[in-house]
């Protein structure tokens, strides 16, 4: 299927899903006006393309968000559900969850995600800018 | 000689319940017949010099448009004045110009100016009812429409929020005067985003103690106002049925009422169906017993002690009120603190704690926050909300705000 591209605004984040080579990529902020409508195709895609992936396959996600509303948390909680999902019927899913050491909010929302999408590989990765 | 000479009618003015047509674009302009030769066509322009474009009008019919500049420099040529002089002036007439029709909306006339292959913004259009010529329309005039149209708009749309907002902070209005009678040492900020917000809070007296709901509802804006209005004053009814001793089960109301008035319960077509709700956090100060019960959605509850060193968060449940993926009987649950003279308790919505600022473009964050507290603890509690925004508002500096933000301060007595 074809790759998904979408350039950062200043209120949605820059969407670069390579799903030829397994690999999905979000960075930036979010909080778009209606968050329903902007995730609504991009995971929509995204479990179109999880659905081809048969065991054995490893998708690299790297997620570098400094701000998300809490209608986007709603829908990133969608995306990481459908690639818990995936990685509980075999799918190996590395999650690369990037963040300022300082960012306690961005943090412990990792913390987070940690503790409830157990199937995924979690990465913190506290990198400074 | 004889000319075809007419002054079309002026612009005419529109009202503002009249929304304005291609028609209003009509400008005066004299006009010319096939009949009419390329001298009378050159007379003319001569003698008026704002003149862009002069129309060919056949009895009511346009027949098309003589561009100054094209038939100045056709003109201009050799030998073209001699030949052409006593011509018709269809010779260096545009026989395709872009044509409107005169009920065509000022948005929609825009959108035919902007596309035109025939430089129509620059040359000017023809306006027709029918078959029947009424006048020339110019890009100018149509962008200065265009712009007073918006304008016009914006300016509706935003009294529309402020009056908006003067309901919203109305509503606010009693618990804020409620909360500076019976508790005294404490502050609330209030402070939507975009005029209004999803933000809300709600305090109550009853007869033992008073109770203070701090609540963001999705959204912001005028979206999120909508949240807070149903919101409120299903708590209020609420409240006023089952009274402030369980604010658990208060969320727990709150979460079927909104589920039920929104439609959020049972199977819908995705996308039409609403998926909204707050985060919460409700206290019920119990001044007899000395204890505060409180429940929260996604609302954690900072308490300094007084004589603590540090601040300590109280997170509470992780399930939002009313969304579809919440449960219709899901059930909060409450937690109890014994209050002590001098202890101080902050509630903040995430939009205090998640806004981006400072030098790294990250979060001002909980424990930016926290630290802040242990700095101004021996202020008063209105001193202190204040400390808390300025030092906020710094450390935004020149980012956008991103999203409503509403502070709780209480120094208990």
């Amino acid at each position: 299927m074809e790759n998904l591209y979408l350039a950062a605004t200043a209120d949605s984040p820059e969407v670069d899903f390579r799903f030829d080579t397994h690999e999905l990529a979000l960075k930036g902020e979010s909080y778009p006006e209606n968050a329903a409508a902007f995730y609504g195709s991009i995971i929509h895609q995204l479990r179109d393309y999880l659905a081809g992936c048969g065991d054995g396959t490893t998708i690299t996600v790297d997620v570098a968000l400094i701000y998300f509303n809490s209608s986007s948390t709603k829908m990133l909680f969608a995306f990481f559900d459908a690639l818990n999902s995936a990685a509980t019927r075999g799918v190996r899913v590395v999650l690369n969850w990037h963040h300022d050491p300082e960012d306690d909010t961005i943090g412990d929302f990792g913390s987070e995600l940690h503790d409830d999408f157990t199937a995924l590989e979690f990465r913190d990765l506290p990198t400074v800018s | 000689m004889t000319t075809s000479l007419q002054i079309m009618s002026g612009m005419r003015g529109f009202g503002p319940a009249e929304m304005p047509r291609a028609a209003n674009l009509c400008r005066p302009v004299p006009m010319v017949a096939p009949t009419d030769t390329n001298a009378t066509v050159r007379e003319l322009f001569d003698q008026h010099r704002e003149l862009i474009s002069l129309p060919v009008v056949d009895g009511t019919r346009a027949l098309g448009l003589i561009k100054r500049h094209t038939f100045q420099s056709e003109m201009a040529r050799p030998f073209r004045q001699e030949l052409h002089e006593h011509k018709s002036c269809v010779a260096f007439m545009d026989g395709q110009p872009l044509i409107i029709e005169a009920d065509t909306s000022i948005e929609r006339a825009a959108k035919l100016v902007a596309d035109s292959r025939s430089n129509a913004l620059a040359d000017g259009f023809l306006v027709v009812r029918g078959n029947d010529f009424l006048g020339v329309g110019f890009g100018l005039d149509l962008m200065r429409m265009v712009a007073d149209l918006q304008e016009a708009k914006n300016r509706q749309i935003m009294q529309s929020i402020d009056y908006a907002s003067v309901i919203q902070r109305a509503m606010l209005h009693t618990s804020q005067e409620l909360l500076k009678a019976e508790l005294p040492d404490s502050a609330m900020i209030w402070q939507p985003r975009d005029t209004v917000g999803g933000d809300f809070f709600l305090c109550a007296k009853f007869d033992h103690g008073v109770f203070v709901a701090m609540a963001d509802c999705t959204g912001h804006g005028v979206p999120g106002a909508f949240m807070t209005l149903i919101s409120s004053s299903w708590l209020a009814q609420a409240l006023e049925r089952d009274g402030p001793a369980d604010p658990a089960q208060l969320l727990g109301t709150l979460n079927r009422k909104i589920k039920q008035s929104l439609g959020q319960i049972g199977s819908r077509v995705a996308g039409e169906q609403s998926d909204d709700g707050l985060d919460a956090l409700f206290m019920w100060l119990n001044r007899r017993d000395r204890v505060m019960t409180y429940a929260g959605a996604r609302m954690p509850l900072h308490v300094l002690h007084a004589g603590a060193a540090a601040v300590t968060t109280h997170e509470t449940d992780r399930v939002g009120v009313g969304y579809v993926a919440t449960a219709v009987d899901h059930r909060w649950q409450n937690r109890t603190l014994t209050l002590q003279q001098n202890d101080l308790l902050y509630a903040a919505t995430d939009g205090l704690t998640d806004q981006i600022g400072g030098p790294r473009n990250i979060a001002f964050g909980k424990r930016r926050l926290r630290d802040l507290l242990v700095g101004c603890r021996d202020m008063p509690a209105a001193e202190q909300a204040a400390a808390i925004m300025q030092e906020h508002g710094q450390y935004q500096g020149q980012h956008r705000r991103r999203d409503d933000v509403s502070l709780f301060c209480l120094r208990v007595q």
